[in-house]
């Protein structure tokens, strides 16, 4: 199964890997930048692991300090390979994608954002504004 | 499509110099990702000053090299009192480590024109006024701007708040136009929890579980105190951003914009509506008390800063009363009510108990986060719901914390034990 999907483009590139989804807001700082993985006790995401994947979570949340926290996973090695949000941005996440140069796009409902699932590889093209999912073993 | 005045474009074309060139820049692309059409003033800034690590400085020194400030611009706390560090019993090397850093960092704000506030609290300097525009970083002010005064403001970092000090402007998007302000979610405050009888920290768990159920939709409560306070209003704001992507709130009869539910909704239907009751207070409570040992090795009030009011309040709890040998108190303040709180003899009261009344710093999260184990602190009591929602989730639980009132927080100050948790499931 393959779909396209049309975004707006909150930091430009192009990228593309496998989808990791959160369902809800999300800080920067639950990623530790030693290893990339989320090892915040009891969080949903416990032990998953961000490197080279396509970040996907309805939007950020979280204290000033969001404003790096892609930058210093990115310096560490361990940053997603694009972003994508729903429907709307959380403000400081935008300088976080630019500082780290990693491909960020949102704009997408909930019925949209509900449509990418975990392991999609997605090509995130937030120079011409859309996104592409690709799921495995599905009928076209 | 964002179209620049012919100021704007000299700045972003180098006219004004490289750091300039750097602030607009930062601005166009913000302002493109986000569809703006067009600058506008600022008048006022807030930055960060709190975080050790280098990258703050890195990014501050970006947007302040060898310019000064066009706007008001004051910053939040240092993160450490140097001069108090010895009597506070903080290591030594720790302190060592930190000088040269915060330093340098108020030597740049000196040298750019920063007010040196080092205060959560920036309308103590300037009062706001209903459609202000500002640039505010810091998930307590920006919320408190938007939703008691009535200004606007987007929830910025760091970059962005330093890009509108240096240029006086912002793209024009976001919670500074109207048509993003209207609330979209209504939150029904269920007589059961008694709003009326709602403690600081109740406030917060309200607004923790707002972000948790919005997400990114704006939130209209009703059933609230009439004569609700900033601080309520504040540690709702910074529950709301601590859960969600939630710079703005209406509180009917209270946000200037919100006369009436009409007003708040902007004459539209509510996307939801949702009702805050006995178990959803619980659960907050369940998921930001993550301390497992009764035993508190600190309990951290004033963050963000303590307004005078909860300064009496701690005062009147402590008075004549010593806290336990081990524990460490620390309560943050800003110079207003520091001054006022000395004058008063209300400093002397609660540093007699064994307490340390802070001014110009954070009461204790910036530390928290990285020096906990040489501070030998495992769990921390707080009022405010920052050192749940940052400190034991950074730390990833190492630091426990209990969330309260202030009376459970001092009376815990003076046992060395937390007792009891208010709202058991």
């Amino acid at each position: 199964m393959k779909f396209s999907l049309k975004v707006q483009v909150a930091h430009k590139g192009v990228a593309e890997g496998s989808a990791l989804v959160y369902r809800k807001p999300f800080p920067f700082s639950d990623i530790n930048p030693e290893n990339g993985l989320i090892d915040v006790p009891e969080h949903e995401l416990k032990g998953a692991n961000i490197c080279d994947k396509v970040l996907v979570y309805p939007c950020g949340c979280g204290a000033s300090t969001e404003d790096w926290g892609l930058y210093i996973l990115k310096k560490a090695g361990h940053a997603p390979k694009a972003i994508i949000n729903g429907r709307r941005i959380f403000y400081i996440h935008i300088t976080g994608a630019m500082l780290a140069d990693i491909p960020m796009v949102y704009g997408l409902d909930q019925n949209c954002l509900n449509l990418i699932r975990d392991g999609d590889h997605i090509k995130v093209d937030a120079e011409k504004g859309f996104i592409e999912v690709n799921r495995k073993g599905q009928p076209e | 499509m964002l179209t620049l005045n012919q100021e704007e474009e000299k700045a972003l074309n180098g006219g004004y110099g490289s750091t300039i060139q750097k602030a607009m820049d930062h601005l166009v692309k913000v302002g493109e990702a986000l569809g703006a059409r067009r600058m506008v003033k600022v008048s006022r800034a807030h930055l960060l000053s709190m975080e050790v690590a280098d990258i703050l400085y890195e990014l501050t020194y970006r947007m302040l090299e060898k310019v000064q400030v066009r706007i008001p611009t004051t910053t939040n706390p240092l993160a450490v009192d140097l001069n108090r560090a010895g009597e506070m019993n903080i290591p030594r090397d720790i302190i060592e480590a930190m000088q040269p850093g915060i330093h340098r960092l108020t030597q740049l704000h000196k040298n750019a024109g920063v007010l040196p506030t080092y205060s959560c609290h920036p309308h103590y300097l300037h009062e706001l006024a209903l459609g202000q525009r500002v640039a505010f970083t810091e998930f307590n002010v920006a919320p408190l701007a938007n939703s008691w005064f009535g200004a606007r403001t987007n929830l910025g970092g760091q970059t962005d708040a330093l890009a509108s000090a240096v240029t006086g402007k912002a793209p024009e998007c976001g919670l500074y136009l109207m048509e993003n302000r209207w609330g979209e979610v209504v939150i029904e405050i269920s007589g059961e929890v008694e709003p009326d009888k709602f403690d600081s920290s109740d406030y917060g768990a309200l607004g923790y579980w707002a972000g948790q159920v919005c997400v990114d939709r704006i939130p209209v409560y009703v059933g609230l105190k009439k004569d609700i306070s900033s601080r309520q209003v504040e540690y709702m704001g910074v529950g709301q951003v601590l859960a969600g992507s939630l710079g703005m709130m209406h509180i009917v009869g209270v946000t200037p914009e919100s006369p009436t539910m009409e007003d708040a909704l902007g004459r539209g239907e509510p996307e939801e509506k949702f009702v805050f009751g006995k178990k959803e207070l619980a659960k907050v409570y369940a998921e930001l008390n993550t301390a497992k040992k009764t035993k508190v090795d600190m309990v951290c009030l004033g963050c963000p800063h303590c307004p005078i009011e909860e300064v009496i309040k701690i005062a009147q709890l402590l008075y004549g009363k010593r806290i336990e040998k081990n524990v460490r108190l620390w309560i943050g303040t800003s110079q207003p009510t520091y001054f006022l709180a000395k004058q008063m003899g209300l400093v002397d009261i609660i540093e007699a108990a064994g307490g340390f009344v802070l001014c110009n710093v954070c009461a204790g999260t910036g530390l928290l986060l990285r020096f906990a184990d040489r501070l030998g602190v495992q769990v921390v009591a707080n009022n405010g719901l920052t050192l749940s929602g940052l400190v034991s989730r950074r730390t990833r639980g190492k630091v426990g914390v209990y969330f309260g009132n202030i009376e459970q927080c001092i009376n815990a100050a003076i046992t060395g034990y937390w007792e009891g948790k208010k709202h058991e499931i």
